[in-house]
């Protein structure tokens, strides 16, 4: 008996739609989850959000994040190190147009620094070379505040994911461990934030797991945090052992990330249960 | 007006013909079904255990060869460091702080749809029953870290969730 091709068609969109993203299931057999073409449709996290976290996070007065972008924006402008230079002296105020394109474009590869730089990495890079100023470590006040400063200034802009040249191993790489179980509970990225975004975990609502709202401020954690620590909380939720600052593999992961959520603008600071 | 017999099974037939191909195409309409509902089978009669375990090796006795402690087990159950199972998982005899998730099926009434075999081989071998889920496998008989519980934790998880009835 022929398959009718609209009924096909029709059923096809609708268990694609229904399951979210139903390319990503490992099959029974072996075939690898990740040999599926990537989410269809690209779903920013505050659609998951209970109504009066997203609210607080579209409303900067009531964004407790928005004091640090507020500090950052102090520091871009405040002179710091043995050159006595600000952020500014080179770049102006608001940044220039050069330093919003490159936010929006990290991780990418720097010809200078010779390897794959993240927003905080080009920080410290500056830091060190331009103002010979002591790095920030990756969780402190001044690193937060600088990259919800940075982020904030590129809101509404979607990462560029230039995925050319040395950064498209680094791409593979990410692309690997999203796919990848960990853990002693073997969870993959992918178990979670394609197969069952939607769904109810924990007590929150599953996301299909973005990275354009970070830094966010977490409100259970009373903080903000950075990609990295989200990385390292999902590791603990999977009982797999977290990475130290500046893991190579949370720099693949966040190429990835930023290339799978393809047309989604960056929506930095975030507000998150 | 009264249509005859034939107007009326012709009629039927000509609404259902599509979705009928459809389905026919693959070799079962289970299978069908379970491929496009996603990885999460519908609790329904047509995916009980015992539907499956005639395909599959003999289900596991007990790990310890002692009956487990259902009061112990329900603390396996809900703390997070052990089994965390409210985190997939919704029972309606847990208090509603403890967030319960919605991946999995709700538990309630676990106890009258799987015998202890059953129940133990889901915890053991979760995608024996259900091939795309993301349920680990919470016993390995290696120990140490790799296993999540311990041999007498799952007898202790099974004796609690035979009591949800």
């Amino acid at each position: 008996m022929k398959v009718q091709p609209a009924a096909a068609m029709f059923f096809a969109v609708i268990a694609a739609s229904a399951s979210g993203g139903v390319e990503a299931h490992a099959q029974p057999g072996g075939q690898p989850a990740e040999a599926a073409a990537p989410l269809q449709v690209a779903v920013p996290g505050e659609e998951f959000l209970p109504a009066a976290v997203r609210a607080k996070q579209q409303d900067d007065f009531d964004n407790p994040a928005f004091p640090f972008v507020q500090a950052g924006e102090a520091a871009w402008a405040k002179a710091e190190g043995e050159k006595g230079k600000a952020c500014k002296d080179c770049h102006g105020a608001p940044p220039e147009q050069r330093v919003t394109s490159a936010v929006v474009s990290y991780p990418s590869y720097a010809r200078d620094a010779k390897q794959i730089l993240t927003l905080p990495a080009r920080i410290n890079f500056c830091r060190k070379h331009a103002l010979r100023a002591p790095e920030l470590a990756e969780g402190s006040d001044q690193m937060m505040a600088m990259t919800a400063y940075l982020r904030w200034a590129v809101r509404g802009r979607a990462p560029t994911a230039d995925v050319s040249g040395p950064a498209e191993a680094v791409l593979e790489k990410g692309k690997e461990l999203y796919f990848k179980k960990i853990g002693q509970l073997q969870y993959s990225c992918a178990d979670c934030h394609n197969q069952n975004f939607g769904q109810k975990f924990g007590g929150e609502t599953l996301s299909q797991g973005h990275a354009v709202a970070y830094p966010v401020f977490s409100l259970g954690q009373k903080r903000m945090i950075s990609l990295d620590e989200r990385f390292r909380m999902c590791n603990r939720l999977a009982r797999a052992e977290p990475q130290a600052e500046g893991s190579p593999d949370y720099i693949a992961l966040e190429l990835y990330l930023n290339w799978r959520s393809k047309d989604l603008p960056v929506t930095a600071p975030g507000v998150r249960p | 007006m009264a249509k005859s017999p034939i107007e009326t099974f012709l009629c039927v037939a000509a609404m259902i013909m599509p979705a009928a191909a459809f389905w026919a195409t693959d070799a079962s309409a289970a299978e069908c079904k379970r491929k496009t509902a996603g990885f999460y089978l519908e609790d329904t009669e047509a995916n009980r255990p015992h539907k499956f375990s005639s395909a599959l090796e003999k289900l596991p006795a007990s790990l310890t060869g002692a009956p487990g402690d259902p009061e112990h087990g329900r603390e396996v159950f809900i703390s997070m460091e052990k089994g965390g199972c409210a985190t997939c998982h919704q029972l309606s005899s847990l208090p509603r702080a403890m967030g319960q998730g919605s991946i999995g099926p709700a538990l309630d009434g676990a106890g009258s749809r799987y015998n202890e075999e059953q129940l133990r081989q889901v915890l053991l071998q979760p995608r024996a029953y259900f091939p795309e889920t993301i349920m680990p496998s919470y016993y390995r008989a290696e120990g140490g870290d790799v296993s999540v519980l311990s041999a007498s934790e799952i007898e202790d998880l099974v004796a609690y969730l035979g009591t949800l009835k």
